[in-house]
């Protein structure tokens, strides 16, 4: 059983209009689109975890109508949802898909504020869900009102049950997710390229800052930089990867870090080898981009696109 | 009659429909240290009149309805009184209640409350909640809550036969 957590969920809102203008009134047309779903990090990569055939709980905050909407849509799934309701409401994010002039532009809103009497609670159920799971995947952005040391808990009661964590999210909680030592560290490098200060881009960059983490960091396991689809840098105590996807056909990037992380958890508590973990992360990542939609449809094409995944070690 | 033996003369075993397919995977609950406030705050929130209870191990230990939080709220001396007309104001029960908003749940939870196990079949979950005259099945499977079954789950069964 996997636990998701996102505290700061959403209700994802995708129209995909061509010919996307500012000052303009846009009708949609036949063969536009727009669709609704529910939306954060952890919601996604619950939702793929399922399509995979794991079992999952989804938890976090949620509020209001919007916070009903999110875990109905979830549960239709077949996923368990056991979200801490708040008094303030779940938020919409919305993205623009422009196909002719291949844009994306997404405003994501910054959500609920969670009262501390309801982070208790959040925390106490969390602690009591840990003896029910393998692994916990923590995802995405912290609602107003969460401390960013909020992760040193959650990973220090999850390891105490021997359970690993992983966590997505922005680069800038790095100094205080290197306190918390969670198995796997993935930056969301999206909209903030600055790892511990400094501006990270390049495969030689990603593995000496990989490696300098993990010097501070004997729990980690993984650090993870998916932010080029091309080059995705693995770093571990005794070894590095690259990993190279061929002839990609990038349609759609919404959805990609989730995708990633999501095979990547699959395979692993498949109790598959190092890497074919990675290449089975980086094919799902290669899956994702390669249609418009911003989760996985075809499970199967995953296994037909691990061909396709070029591995590079590196010793260290 | 009960409406399981109605069921069970009528229809295959095999063909029963099972409590699995029908769970309401929501496993919103609350713990015995819990709080009256938070108790009501979680059924106001969560749209939900009845919250099941699980101890600090996480397993299943209760219930705690909108009626048992009413209990606790009338003062004892209008139990009494059968008759609505001798009731004291509205206030006298929502002060009652305020007072003890901080009390832990423990004392006030039903632990007899019924409850189901997945490998059942919905027209036992039915007919417990008739003759139970609750709103909400908890659906424990080895003292693990997984769910819950909800009256419309059952009602709209009749939607799609």
């Amino acid at each position: 059983m996997v636990l998701t957590v996102t505290l700061n969920p959403a209700i994802d809102k995708i129209l995909i209009v061509d010919a996307f203008e500012l000052h303009k009134l846009h009708r949609l047309r036949k063969g536009e689109m727009s669709m609704v779903s529910a939306g954060g990090k952890g919601v996604n990569i619950a939702n793929t975890l399922n399509k995979m055939g794991d079992e999952v709980i989804a938890s976090g905050f949620a509020g209001g109508h919007a916070g009903h909407m999110l875990c109905d849509a979830i549960r239709k799934e077949g996923i368990t949802t056991n979200f801490i309701f708040t008094q303030g409401s779940t938020r919409t994010n919305i993205s623009i898909l422009d196909r002719k002039n291949e844009t994306l532009t997404e405003v994501n809103d910054f959500g609920q504020e969670i009262p501390e009497e309801d982070i208790s609670f959040f925390m106490e159920n969390y602690e009591r869900l840990l003896s029910r799971v393998e692994i916990i995947a923590i995802a995405g952005s912290l609602p107003l009102g969460v401390q960013p040391d909020i992760y040193i808990k959650m990973v220090g009661m999850a390891r105490s049950q021997g359970k690993k964590v992983m966590v997505h999210t922005s680069p800038k909680y790095l100094p205080v997710l290197m306190d918390a030592q969670p198995f796997l560290i993935n930056p969301d490098m999206r909209s903030n390229h600055s790892v511990l200060g400094k501006e990270v881009d390049g495969v030689d960059q990603f593995i000496s800052t990989g490696r300098k983490i993990l010097e501070k960091c004997p729990h980690t396991e993984y650090i993870i930089f998916t932010h080029r689809l091309e080059n995705v840098v693995v770093v571990t105590h005794k070894k590095a990867y690259v990993l190279r996807p061929r002839d990609m056909n990038i349609v759609n990037m919404l959805g990609y870090g989730d995708a990633y992380l999501a095979g990547f958890i699959h395979a692993y508590i498949s109790d598959k080898k190092e890497r074919e973990v990675l290449q089975y992360a980086s094919a799902a990542g290669l899956t994702d981009v390669e249609d418009i939609y911003k989760e996985i449809q075809d499970i199967d094409r995953i296994g037909e696109n691990l061909s396709r995944i070029d591995i590079e070690e590196i010793k260290l | 009659m009960f409406l399981s033996e109605l069921s069970t003369t009528s229809e295959d075993d095999k063909e029963m429909k099972k409590i699995r397919d029908y769970i309401h995977r929501d496993i919103t609950c609350v713990n015995e240290n819990s709080s009256l406030r938070r108790v009501i705050n979680t059924m106001k929130l969560h749209r939900l009149s009845a919250l099941p209870v699980v101890n600090k191990l996480g397993e299943y230990v209760g219930c705690i309805s909108e009626q048992d939080v009413l209990n606790e709220a009338i003062p004892a001396y209008m139990k009494s009184m059968y008759d609505t007309s001798f009731m004291a104001g509205l206030d006298q029960i929502t002060i009652h209640l305020k007072d003890k908003l901080e009390h832990k749940i423990i004392d006030f939870i039903d632990n007899d409350y019924p409850y189901v196990s997945p490998d059942e079949t919905m027209s036992y979950a039915a007919d417990l909640l008739y003759r139970q005259k609750g709103t909400i099945l908890p659906v424990v499977e080895d003292k693990t809550l997984i769910g819950l079954l909800t009256r419309i789950e059952i009602l709209s069964l009749s939607l799609h036969i």
